[in-house]
């Protein structure tokens, strides 16, 4: 279980996350949404210790990140991270060569699932095709949560049905996955628990199956009561 | 394995480089010219009292030059010295060797070679309080320590010389244990400095200094006072000369001689001594005599003189190894007759021999009282062919006393 | 530990990997220009002496006289040396601030990678240091192996009349250039690289305190290394603080500053460690 414990983060005088207390479970598919700026980026990033929160405490399995634990948690960000010269092939080796948990038949799957082409160079690559390297190098390793930043901001929509397909796939079977998405329709009724920001604090959390089934509304009704009203 | 192909060879070539450097370095031979001592007369050890130092530099490489010291006869390279060594080196041999043999009491002390005297139980050290930091300028305190060789025990003394606020300059010191004598310039007076010799008692410091005699009211008062250089310091005699300075230009001025004297440390009196008429007038001292050399074209007559300074008696005709060393007389940092002196018998002088525009250093060792020539020779590179354009020039020279 | 070594092993051949074009530029320039300097300089003393031996009738001497014998070392004191020795110091002082913001800058951010990889972030740290030495050291010995390959060619060009024997380990000791660099004085030796060790050590954490601090960490770090300056400077200005010029003997004052030097290198590496593990931010 990935836990956030009153977490509180500033970037200079803007305060970001004000007391941000949350839990992602292993087996869920657990989402951040809340309009830009809103620190769903901040959270993930100080969950890998990519960036230092001024308070609070955040554990994964009751224990806080530490450089062994990139074995067990795999970020996706949406940025492109490997090295543009290398090819896919290049990357993979690389990763090979730093983590445990790489898994190299998942990895030869995955590169069949998004049809990659091995020997291509990532700067090379359609955005959609690096949108996809990012997810080769996140979800080949063998980890129990996987953070995934924006999967789907700037690609085209045979890209975005390509990548939604995978939270349905055992890709991501028995994982956490702690997403942040604007396009929370496509993937929508995949989701496990929502948890919803506005203005640094967690305004809302909760399951949206049952959000549907007891209240009627979707996520993204719910998100247009919090921001429109 | 592949991957790694880029760094081993790195490695390699950098191992492979340094290893060959650092055995060709120790293969080839220092690129300071080995010197030799070339002896045309007497025997070689007679040199060994001698200590100097000199740069070796070579006129075709003027980037190139190397300080080489000459002690008991041997050659050594400043720059072949261990590194912190060289960090610790002094530019003086006699300040080298007090600073190897008594490192602790030479801390915190300046570091002139005229603030310290010797016996053989006794270093003395007597330095102002100016002389180590120029935020004491202005200080009128001077210190004297004195550190007995066979206890190591150190005592120091602060005593006050005058009215704080102008500058005193220490000159020479002299002892006669446990009487130590100290030659001052004092410049307090506006107009010019004074030399001033103050006394004080080892043995009784609670009397502090007593001024004894003021060398300028003594001599000539417009006159500076240019002191005659002794190794020993034990000697009994403090010589000097009185120089008239005359401006010819805002630049330049012309220098004469007006008077040779002699200071006695144990009468306290300035002995008045009568130069040769037209012809340059030596001044030596050396234990408990005073002597005064002829220089004529080749040779020095040398004569013993009296306490009054008028009677004199030919003692010795030393011959020149080489006429320009009477036509070199050195005098540099208000002393004079750097280049000749006598030292328990023994007459030293060095100069320089040219050959075909070469200067080479060029020693002379006589016995005053058989005139025998105890060494006469030149320091030259051993490799004289392949070293035509390299020269030697001596820049601090000391006697060694008790190496004599 | 067998494993944390494996990994800067791996770390390192991997930045090595990523420097080395830059690397074999700098060396293949160094290379290059000295040659040309071994090839142009004596090319153009004999053209002189030449020029002068038929327009004045005069003998080999007379041309000496004129215009000097020619030694190797003449070759290693022009700029066709210098220049290149200039150049690898300041490709390598830009490559030491360029080796971590490249991590950040551009279309990929690298920095994600290299900060989740499961190593110590200080394995990271070490693999980028030791490789900027690896450059140092590269460079110096190009430098080396340029020397031996250039004094042949000079004495080639230089009829013997003209051609002052000077063997090339006198050539090299003459330079004060070479004192610094290559191993010649062992003291002066690990002087330099020492200095070079600690300055390394300081442009790194001031490059640190930036990306954990952004602005706050430029002025953070102008201030860290006036005082890592001020701390190493102490022993120039200690006698004058003492009031006494002889109170410290030089030897001592240059454990003094190993000592600041090593202190300094050891709080900027701790301080690097905190940083990059508890303060960077991507």
């Amino acid at each position: 279980m990935i836990e956030l414990k009153n977490v509180h983060k500033s970037f200079g005088r803007k305060q970001v996350l004000n007391g941000i207390s949350f839990t992602a479970n292993k087996g869920e598919i657990t989402c951040l949404v809340g309009v830009n700026g809103v620190g769903k980026t901040t959270i993930l990033n100080a969950i890998m210790n990519l960036t230092p929160v001024k308070k609070g405490e955040i554990t994964i399995d009751g224990e806080t990140m530490s450089p062994a634990m990139y074995n067990k948690v795999a970020f996706i960000p949406d940025v492109a991270i490997m090295l543009p010269q290398m090819t896919v092939h290049e990357a993979m080796d690389f990763m090979k060569d730093y983590y445990s948990s790489w898994n190299c038949k998942r990895a030869k799957e995955i590169v069949r699932f998004f049809r990659l082409n091995m020997t291509d160079r990532i700067s090379d690559l359609s955005k959609g095709n690096q949108a996809k390297v990012n997810l080769l190098m996140g979800l080949a390793l063998d980890v129990d949560y996987v953070l995934m930043d924006e999967p789907f901001s700037g690609i085209d929509i045979f890209t975005r049905e390509q990548i939604t397909d995978v939270f349905s796939s055992r890709l991501v079977e028995d994982r956490g996955v702690l997403i942040t998405t604007h396009e929370i329709q496509d993937i929508e009724h995949l989701l496990d628990k929502v948890v919803l920001l506005d203005d640094g604090v967690i305004y809302k959390e909760f399951n949206a199956e049952e959000m549907r089934e007891t209240e009627g509304k979707s996520v993204v009704d719910v998100m247009r009561e919090v921001y429109n009203g | 394995m592949s991957k790694y192909i880029k760094s081993i060879s790195l490695l390699l070539f950098i191992t492979a480089s340094l290893t060959g450097f650092g055995l060709y370095k120790a293969q080839a031979s220092s690129p300071h010219p080995e010197l030799k001592i070339v002896t045309s007369e007497g025997k070689p050890e007679h040199i060994e009292p001698i200590q100097t130092l000199g740069f070796v530099s070579d006129s075709q490489m003027p980037t190139q030059s190397s300080t080489v010291k000459l002690e008991n006869g041997d050659f050594s390279y400043f720059e072949d010295l261990p590194f912190l060594q060289r960090l610790d080196f002094s530019f003086d041999p006699k300040i080298n060797d007090l600073i190897n043999d008594h490192r602790s009491f030479m801390r915190g002390k300046s570091r002139l070679p005229e603030h310290y005297t010797e016996t053989e139980q006794h270093i003395i050290y007597t330095g102002m309080e100016s002389d180590l930091h120029w935020n004491h300028h202005s200080s009128n305190q001077m210190i004297i320590a004195v550190l007995d060789k066979g206890s190591e025990k150190e005592e120091t003394y602060s005593v006050s010389l005058g009215a704080s606020g102008p500058f005193y300059s220490i000159r020479a010191t002299s002892i006669d244990y446990p009487l130590l004598s100290v030659v001052v310039e004092d410049f307090s007076s506006s107009d010019a400095a004074e030399t001033l010799v103050y006394t004080f008692d080892i043995e009784n410091p609670a009397e502090g200094v007593t001024n004894v005699v003021n060398l300028t009211e003594e001599t000539e008062r417009n006159a500076r006072i240019r002191l005659g250089l002794h190794y020993d310091n034990t000697e009994r005699f403090i010589t000097f000369q009185t120089v008239r300075q005359t401006a010819v230009s805002n630049y330049d001025y012309t220098e004469e001689i007006s008077g040779y004297y002699a200071y006695d440390t144990q009468a306290h009196e300035v002995i008045d001594i009568q130069s040769f008429e037209d012809i340059e007038t030596l001044l030596f001292t050396d234990n408990d005599t005073l002597y005064v050399g002829k220089a004529l074209n080749e040779a020095i007559e040398l004569y013993q003189i009296d306490l009054t300074g008028e009677e004199m008696s030919l003692i010795s005709t030393i011959e020149m190894a080489s006429p320009s060393i009477l036509h070199e007389t050195e005098n540099y940092n208000g002393l004079f007759n750097q280049n000749l002196s006598i030292l328990d018998g023994k007459f030293y002088a060095y100069g320089y021999e040219y050959t075909e525009d070469i200067g080479r250093p060029l020693f002379q060792v006589t016995d005053i009282e058989t005139q025998e020539t105890l060494f006469q020779g030149t320091i030259e590179p051993k490799d004289t062919s392949k070293r035509e354009s390299t020269t030697i020039n001596l820049f601090e020279l000391q006697i060694d006393p008790e190496n004599n | 530990m067998k494993n944390s070594l494996h990994t800067l092993l791996k770390l390192t051949n991997f930045e090595l990997e990523r420097l080395s074009k830059f690397l074999f530029t700098l060396m293949g320039l160094t290379l290059l220009i000295n040659l040309a300097g071994y090839i142009y300089t004596p090319t153009q003393y004999m053209g002189r002496i030449n020029e002068y031996l038929t327009q004045n009738s005069a003998t080999a001497d007379e041309a000496v006289k004129a215009f000097g014998h020619f030694s190797f070392y003449t070759v290693t004191n022009t700029l066709w040396i210098g220049g290149p020795i200039a150049l690898g110091i300041s490709g390598l002082l830009f490559y030491s601030v360029f080796i971590w913001y490249r991590e950040w800058f551009g279309k990929n951010t690298f920095a994600y990678r290299l900060l989740m990889l499961p190593v110590s972030r200080m394995t990271l740290y070490f693999s980028k240091f030791i490789v900027i030495f690896i450059g140092i050291f590269s460079l110096i010995a190009t430098q080396m192996v340029s020397l031996f390959i250039g004094y042949p060619i000079v004495s080639a060009i230089i009829e013997s009349p003209y051609f002052r024997e000077l063997s090339l380990i006198e050539s090299i000791q003459m330079n004060p250039l070479f004192l610094f660099f290559f191993p010649l004085d062992f003291g002066y030796f690990v002087i330099v690289n020492g200095v070079g060790f600690v300055v390394l050590l300081v442009l790194f954490t001031v490059i640190l305190m930036e990306r954990s601090f952004g602005v706050k960490g430029i002025v953070l770090g102008i201030v860290y290394s006036l005082i890592a300056l001020a701390a190493v400077l102490l022993p120039l200005f200690l006698p004058d603080l003492l009031n006494n010029r002889y109170l410290l003997y030089g030897s001592e004052l240059m454990i003094i500053e190993t000592i600041l030097l090593t202190t300094v290198g050891v709080l900027s590496l701790f301080m690097s460690r905190h940083l990059i593990n508890k303060k960077i931010t991507v």
